[in-house]
């Protein structure tokens, strides 16, 4: 007779909040904006036509590099002058396309992701070092035990991991005593050459902070910077029962909604899913169930946690019987004329996702198609070893380091938001 | 012994020289200052009473001369000195040794401001390099170097702070001054005295071209102890 121990499970957190674009306070702006650190972003399109998609969604484009680069890069007077001092803290509104003709009432809360963005990547936020580098000019080192009592630069005790194993030092590089001469700058630039100077790999991208479009960044010589654009894919489906979601539109505080806004989210990750393994293997038939049952499986075998399930395990006899139950207790109603489209984008800036979410908006607001229009989605993916979430709360890695968002909307502006955060997380 | 400067000749400061000239005189004068006084009557009666006393088994004469001769029989003990009394014998002698606080006050230990300077404990360094040949010897490994600068002096090496708790001692460098039980005071090449904390510090040296590390937590000892000192294995050299 075996004795499993049962430990109490590592609780991830999943936040709802309920808005609308044009609001009057807009909350979105906030939430994307100061969610800097993003790596992938899929749209959900339910009963649509690929010739609506291509005309909006045409538009969005960028680029990021991939470096190996010293941390003193950062600190070259040409790099903080030219990049991350530049554009200010959120000098304005992000510009729509005007064939949208939108008037966002927009006041930048925050900086405005712009300028200078650096995620150092190969390394785990709980077991290596990592540099990270916000829209705002902070240089954020997440080091371990030993690299902070070798480094020399003043840092604090991170809240998650083991007592006193992991510091984090921040940096700012805008300040106005950041140039050389002064006795702090003195100092971080011979840490920076002396007691750290290894390379870090980055995905490092300069996004102008008024027009969110990212820029050219000249990197020195010896570096080897490769350039890669933002990729989308596009994949379309028919057949797929799309739920009814007018009994999430009204809000209402009581538990069934909640119930139903939760169940709805299930759904969405499973449906993401199998269309993030139709990306994988191309050719797989959505239509039959039985498919669905193996693409699960055969992807179970990969699991990344990119599912935006509220609950951290992953049990597969469960997500049939949930997807199974989810078909039959949520209203659907399905087309075969119209087909359910699934965009992804990878390495996307927070920049890009408010134009994003802005196209969306746009897109579902276009009423072209009013009978059919039903709600859109986006989902927005921040990289698991980022050293912050949100509003430059710390952020850690147990099971996973999940911080993702995704906003269901409908025609009218209205969303729901749904942010997903791992257990070790300040923001929650 | 008198330290005038006058009686200082160059040649004089030889390790080897002969003691001079005073030091032999006062030698006789002192041996006839602490002659016990002896009454002339005791002088005369006492030895021939003692031989007259003895047995016939002994030698009376070998007796007297070994037991009784120039020998002081204490009848009682010496008064003992009170407090005060010895208090202004101290004061009189003018040999007053300062308090704690005193020194601390009058800084006695610490390096005067006009010798912070680097290029003033150079040829200290040079010494010290010196001073490690020599206990290296020619054959050796860096093992048994390692052995053996456990217990040297570190006065005049030049050490960087490698690792430290506290991020401002990270990279302090210079030549060490000064050791006291729990502190290395060095002197950086901007004429600073830097006092580092050995606790929770790991500091570096290079010699010969090898670099040498000490754990500051595992030398909380003054210079001289160390020297006499069994280094026991501590359980971890986390800081």
């Amino acid at each position: 007779m075996a004795y499993n121990p049962q430990f109490p499970h590592p609780k991830a957190k999943l936040f709802l909040s309920h808005s609308s674009f044009s609001a009057k306070n807009p909350r979105h702006q906030a939430i994307i904006s100061t969610h800097p650190f993003n790596h992938e972003a899929e749209v959900f399109l339910p009963n649509t036509s690929i010739k609506d998609i291509e005309k909006i969604f045409d538009g969005i484009s960028g680029f990021y590099y991939r470096a190996d680069l010293p941390l003193s890069f950062f600190l070259s007077q040409k790099v903080i002058n030219q990049y991350v001092r530049s554009g200010g803290h959120g000098s304005g509104p992000v510009q729509r396309r005007d064939e949208f003709n939108y008037n966002f009432k927009t006041k930048p809360l925050y900086p405005l992701s712009g300028n200078l963005i650096a995620q150092s990547i190969g390394g785990g936020i709980d077991t290596d070092d990592v540099v990270a580098l916000e829209g705002n000019g902070n240089l954020i080192l997440s080091v371990t035990k030993d690299t902070y009592e070798q480094l020399g630069l003043p840092g604090k005790a991170a809240q998650f991991g083991p007592d006193k194993q992991r510091f984090v030092v921040q940096i700012d590089l805008t300040a106005k005593s950041m140039v050389p001469g002064k006795k702090g700058y003195d100092r971080i630039k011979w840490c920076f050459e002396n007691t750290l100077n290894k390379k870090f790999t980055f995905f490092i991208a300069s996004v102008n902070s008024s027009t969110g479009v990212t820029e050219e960044i000249e990197f020195p010589g010896e570096v080897e910077p490769s350039k890669i654009p933002l990729k989308r894919t596009l994949h379309e489906s028919r057949g797929i029962l799309i739920p009814d979601l007018n009994g999430i539109k009204t809000i209402s505080t009581e538990d069934e909604w909640k119930q139903e806004a939760l169940d709805f989210y299930e759904w969405l990750g499973l449906a993401i899913h199998l269309f993030a393994n139709a990306r994988k293997s191309s050719s797989v038939q959505l239509n039959q169930w039985q498919n669905v049952q193996n693409n699960i499986k055969r992807s179970c075998r990969s699991v990344r946690f990119i599912i935006p399930i509220a609950r951290a395990q992953f049990d597969r006899k469960r997500m049939h019987n949930t997807m199974d139950w989810l078909h039959t207790n949520l209203p659907s109603r399905t087309n075969s004329r119209y087909i359910t489209v699934y965009l992804y984008f990878t390495s996307i800036t927070a920049a890009s996702s408010l134009i994003l979410a802005y196209h969306i908006c746009a897109y579902s607001s276009q009423n072209l198609n009013p009978t059919h229009a039903l709600w859109a989605s986006f989902t927005v993916w921040g990289f698991q070893d980022s050293p912050i979430s949100w509003r430059h709360q710390e952020h850690g890695h147990l099971v996973s380091g999940e911080n993702h968002y995704t906003f269901v909307t409908w025609p009218d502006e209205t969303y729901v938001l749904y942010q997903q955060l791992g257990t070790l997380d300040a923001y929650s | 012994m008198s330290t005038d400067q006058q009686d200082r000749n160059p040649r004089d400061l030889n390790l080897y020289a002969p003691l001079p000239d005073y030091v032999r005189h006062q030698q006789a004068h002192a041996a006839s200052l602490s002659a016990v006084p002896l009454d002339p009557v005791t002088q005369t009666f006492v030895p021939g009473f003692v031989t007259a006393q003895v047995s016939s088994d002994y030698n009376a004469r070998q007796v007297y001369n070994a037991k009784v001769k120039d020998k002081v029989l204490m009848l009682d003990n010496p008064a003992k000195e009170s407090a005060d009394k010895k208090e202004r014998k101290q004061n009189r002698r003018g040999t007053r040794r300062m308090t704690a606080r005193e020194k601390r006050e009058k800084k006695v230990y610490e390096v005067p401001a006009d010798c912070q300077d680097y290029a003033l404990f150079i040829p200290l360094h040079n010494l010290w390099l010196q001073y490690v040949e020599e206990l290296f010897g020619r054959q050796g490994n860096a093992i048994t170097h390692a052995q053996k600068l456990v217990k040297a002096d570190y006065h005049g090496a030049i050490m960087t702070v490698v690792r430290s708790k506290c991020h401002s001692y990270i990279g302090v460098t210079g030549i060490m001054v000064q050791e006291t039980e729990n502190l290395f005071r060095i002197v950086t090449e901007q004429n600073r005295i830097k006092a580092v904390p050995k606790a929770a510090s790991v500091f570096s040296f290079k010699v010969r071209n090898e670099v040498y590390t000490i754990y500051g937590n595992h030398i909380r000892y003054r210079a001289a102890e160390r020297a006499a000192k069994k280094f026991k294995a501590k359980p971890t050299i986390d800081l």
